[in-house]
């Protein structure tokens, strides 16, 4: 008899001797050492080949509460389903690695009697496709967790598996949840403060504009007219520059605390910051500009945004961001801030 | 005009350059936060931050924020209950990650306490439960910060929460001591791979509570509910005088591990004693580890439940059981514990159905005191062999077994408990509690102390069994204190470690009998990769000494795990020999002990994702954080060029231009 024929066996007898309660549980869990040398050759291989993640290009995720789809672009990834926006490359990554290391140690069951039982369905299991251009390079269904490691099904095979979910070698399911957030770059900006060379603010307190030359912070400002148009920039020496360092320092890796979804840019503010907010722009050797349209206060509108944060967007990005008011407070700030 | 020309060549270049190579990303940037900075500071040591959300603000991957000393009192939390009482209002959350080679490190800056203390956060906007430290980020490393104060300001839920873990992974919580709060210290409910390092919970109590004063407010609470949320581990933590349990495991989905952990005075109200005895409470459970166990065993249970492993702790004077396998299933795997003088020591109640059973794999366990066990008879899988109290093993325990059991709480205390209230027992005080809740060794592990050792000569020495991990002499002691030691000649290093299977941890360094001294051992040879760990108990001090050892814990990265050697301090009296060193992730056999007075030194895997590599040190230090993971981070966002008014920026060019030329002029 087989060790999988055996364990099931055992598991009926015990059911049927304590009520009918399934009690695979229940038995003896082996430790570690006798886990790592359980591995029947007989299992098929599923992981991606060392050094294959690389190579991956899709990864779709579907469980109960979401279902996402992620996809390369260039050196990043975009999230493709059930929105379309940048995706956290490094958690996208780091499942994707995880793919690696994916090891079947033991067949529990032969057939799909349990599926249900151990949430192997596809409506209640965690299916995952990684896919390498049109080839579906993992294709894997996790169900429920257990003392013999995440149990899992394959789409091709009947039986309930076990796969390894301990030590260095092992499936690390967390990195494979999380809502729609977790799966969604914060990051707005990321930029060495060494590389700026310029930084120009423009809200309804008027314009401020700084230029690094010579490793020397200049400045001019602009009053707005009555007309709320801008006037003639002039030079201006009366600010401090340590204020500028601190201003690219908050803005070196900006992040957002959350994200404005189902808020438009009107609510928001963003098209007419330079009246509802401020606008930040930032320049960098070699001429590129970053800008950010920071609009009205997102109080109350999304779970995570702190406090008298506000909403934000790139220039050329549709994604509205909650960020932090210690930021924010950069864009909407006057001259005295600077002093 | 030449000047202009080199300044527009350089200017140029500058711009080639930038094209050429991409941004850099940024550099490591160290921030500071001080109780009397201002959060509209530069976050700098000489003006900094007031807030630890303003920190977070700034922090990217790789910084780090440190904390200076004095009290963090929080008045107002970010969001509010909106008209529920049983809504959640977080005081802190901290949702920026890092990533696997590159954490947010929030420490305390070194040699200074910070004290977060939530007790300020009142009024009718925050009516509802508080969680005072919220985890949702990643690859986070917090470290000897102090949390208390957490309120509950009514009666509708059973509890609030010091540190609350609601999806973070990866993450590690060093040196934190969360006490006084009105709920768990500890309570992870989502995330798996989070390390508890040297962490401390005490003196809290759910006072305000819907099911009873003091029944949700454990020291550390270890609940995972999503599949896969593995790798959950506390290591060389202390609970007590807590209103509930030391550590508690119910209604997990995965397994958590508790090692080399203290728990005492569970069930008790905290700061409270009368006729030299602690005040119990009716509704605290009191229990010092509680491995296991679902709410409602017609609905909650798993149909293969997560195996917890409880190894190489110390429970005692807890008010109901020391060990206790709280209804629960399956074998939790229960290894070389001490339960001495609990309401009783090992009760292994297990639940399977609706049938009273009898659960537990227990070896090398040790008990003394009170009632011993109970619920072994009950039908079930329970496997017990090798315990104290097993005939097979054929010994006797009493207190001439050990090199103490003297314990007594503090006469009184300064305060009856209060959320944020004034710690009773504090770290200089060496009599009270035997001095197990007495400052940490200069590297954060646990103190050596005589407590619940062995003695020399002690029958319960080399009676244990082979449970795969690491011992001294013919076979593992009984309990968490391993002895064995010879005192004598130089201490010889351990030896390089090698790789293996997942290890569950080293064994407990060997306390040295008082004996001859020996010289300094040499450090062992250090191995190559593993995860990060940080340094275990510093070992061979004269008189008594103990090595400590550590387990590693699961990472997914290291191969080969290193072996520390002893590093014996010489003196009169002997050290003792340090013992294997728990790998990060995988078994190991290095730091075999030494022949003299090495100490030990026990590197305690982190909770690395990918290669990397450590080299574990002898002695005392703490080990590698090297932990590198391929991940891309943010890329270098250079955005649209252009888009603004660049009228200011020009002129502004222009005037510098004109100032350089100037300058140039004059020379």
């Amino acid at each position: 008899m087989r060790a999988a024929h055996k364990i099931l066996a055992s598991a009926v007898l015990l059911a049927l001797g304590a009520g009918g309660v399934c009690l695979l549980g229940a038995r003896q869990t082996p430790i570690p050492a006798e886990r790592a040398s359980a591995t029947p050759a007989a299992l098929p291989a599923i992981a991606l080949g060392k050094g294959e993640a690389a190579r991956v290009s899709k990864l779709e995720l579907t469980s109960p509460d979401l279902e996402v789809r992620m996809e390369k672009r260039g050196a990043g990834w975009e999230l493709t389903a059930p929105i379309v926006t940048e995706a956290s490359s490094a958690k996208v990554v780091q499942a994707i690695q995880n793919l690696e290391t994916l090891h079947l140690w033991k067949q529990l069951d032969p057939g799909t009697s349990y599926y249900d039982q151990y949430d192997l369905t596809a409506d209640k299991a965690l299916h995952i496709v990684a896919w390498k251009g049109a080839d579906k390079v993992i294709d894997l269904f996790c169900g429920k967790g257990s003392s013999d490691g995440q149990l899992v099904r394959l789409p091709d095979r009947e039986g309930m598996f076990a796969l390894i979910n301990w030590g260095p070698q092992g499936y690390a399911g967390f990195l494979f949840t999380g809502d729609l957030r977790s799966w969604r770059e914060t990051s707005i900006f990321n930029f060495a403060p060494e590389e700026v060379v310029g930084v120009e603010i423009t809200n309804p307190k008027g314009g401020i504009t700084f230029a690094k030359i010579d490793g020397r912070w200049l400045a001019t400002r602009t009053k707005p007219k009555p007309d709320g148009q801008l006037g003639r920039a002039t030079p201006w020496s009366g600010f401090d520059a340590t204020k500028i360092e601190t201003l690219l320092r908050d803005y070196r890796a900006l992040a957002a605390e959350d994200f404005g979804d189902g808020v438009t840019r009107a609510e928001a503010g963003i098209d007419e910051a330079e009246r509802s907010g401020g606008v930040i722009r930032i320049r960098l050797k070699g001429g590129a500009v970053l800008t950010l349209r920071v609009g009205k206060v997102a109080n109350n509108r999304t779970r995570w945004a702190i406090k008298d944060g506000r909403w934000a967007a790139k220039d050329g990005g549709g994604t509205l961001y909650a960020i932090a008011p210690w930021p924010a407070a950069w864009a909407i700030a006057d001259a005295h801030t600077f002093e | 005009m030449t000047t202009i020309r080199r300044t527009t060549r350089t200017t140029i270049a500058s711009a080639l350059l930038a094209l050429l190579f991409p941004l850099a990303a940024s550099a490591a940037t160290t921030w500071y936060v001080a109780p009397t900075g201002s959060d509209t500071a530069a976050g700098t040591m000489a003006a900094p931050f007031a807030t630890w959300g303003r920190a977070q603000t700034a922090a990217a991957a790789g910084d780090t924020v440190y904390f200076r000393a004095g009290r963090y009192l929080y008045t107002t939390a970010t969001n509010t209950c909106g008209g529920s009482t049983t809504a959640t209002v977080d005081a802190v959350v901290l949702s920026k990650s890092g990533t696997s080679g590159n954490m947010i490190n929030y420490w305390a800056y070194p040699g200074e306490t910070p004290v977060f203390d939530f007790s300020g956060i009142t009024g009718s906007n925050y009516n509802c439960r508080h969680s005072s430290v919220r985890v949702e980020g990643s690859y986070l490393y917090l470290k000897g910060l102090e949390i208390t104060g957490t309120l509950q300001l009514n009666t509708d839920n059973h509890e609030s929460w010091g540190v609350y873990i609601t999806g973070g992974n990866n993450n590690k919580f060093e040196l934190i001591n969360s006490h006084h709060n009105m709920g768990p210290g500890f309570f992870l409910q989502t995330g798996g791979n989070n390390t508890f390092l040297n962490c401390d919970s005490h003196e809290n109590e759910d006072t305000m509570t819907s099911n009873g004063d003091g029944q949700s407010a454990d020291g550390f609470g270890c609940h995972p509910n999503k599949a896969g949320n593995t790798g959950n581990i506390f290591h060389g933590c202390r609970a007590w005088w807590n209103s509930d349990d030391g550590w508690d495991f119910i209604n997990a989905t995965e397994a958590c591990t508790v090692e080399y952990s203290w728990a005492w005075y569970g069930g008790y109200k905290p700061d409270a004693i009368s006729g030299g005895n602690p005040v119990s409470l009716a509704a605290g459970n009191g229990n010092g580890f509680k491995g296991g166990g679902y709410g409602d065993p017609a609905t909650n249970v798993p149909a293969n439940p997560p195996i917890h492993v409880v190894q190489y702790n110390a429970s005692f004077y807890n008010k109901a059981n020391g060990v206790y396998a709280n209804h629960g299933p399956v074998n939790v795997i229960f290894y070389n514990n001490t339960s001495y003088n609990n309401g009783v020591d090992f009760d292994m109640l297990g639940l399977i159905g609706t049938t009273d059973s009898s659960v537990g794999l227990l070896r090398n366990n040790l008990a003394f005191g009170k009632t011993l066990t109970s619920d072994f008879g009950n039908p079930g899988p329970i496997d017990d062999k090798f315990n104290s109290w097993d005939s097979s093993t054929g010994v006797t325990v009493s207190a001439a077994d050990f090199q103490s059991v003297s314990f007594s709480p503090p006469a009184s205390c300064p305060a009856a408990y209060s959320a944020g209230g004034t710690v009773c027992v504090l770290p200089t005080d060496t009599t009270s509690f035997a001095g197990m809740a007495s400052a940490r060794q200069a590297d954060g592990s646990l103190p050596v102390l005589p407590f619940l050792h062995l003695a020399a000569g002690s029958d319960l020495i080399d009676k244990g069994t082979d449970v795969g991990l690491p011992f001294v002499g013919k076979a593992p002691d009984l309990g968490a204190f391993e002895y064995g030691a010879t005192g004598g000649s130089p201490g010889t290093g351990g030896t390089t470690g090698t790789g293996g299977t997942p290890a569950t941890g080293g064994t407990t360094g060997t306390g040295g009998t008082p004996a001859t001294g020996g010289t300094t051992g040499a450090a062992g040879k250090g191995g190559t990769s593993g995860a990060s760990g940080t340094g275990g108990a510093k070992g061979g001090t004269s008189g008594t000494g103990t090595g400590g050892a550590s387990g590693g814990t699961s990472g997914t990265g290291g191969t080969t795990a290193t072996g520390t050697g002893g590093s014996g301090t010489s003196g009169a009296s002997g050290g003792s020999s340090g013992t294997g060193t728990g790998g990060s992730g995988v078994s190991e056999t290095g730091g075999t002990s030494g022949t003299g007075t090495g100490g030990s030194s026990a590197g305690t895997g982190g909770n690395g994702a990918g290669g990397s590599s450590e080299t574990g040190t002898g002695g005392s230090g703490t080990g590698g954080a090297a932990e590198t993971d391929s991940s891309s981070g943010c890329s270098c966002q250079t955005g649209p060029a252009g888009g603004g008014n660049f009228a200011g920026f020009t002129l502004l060019s222009l005037l510098g231009l004109t100032a350089l030329r100037s300058r140039k002029r004059a020379r």
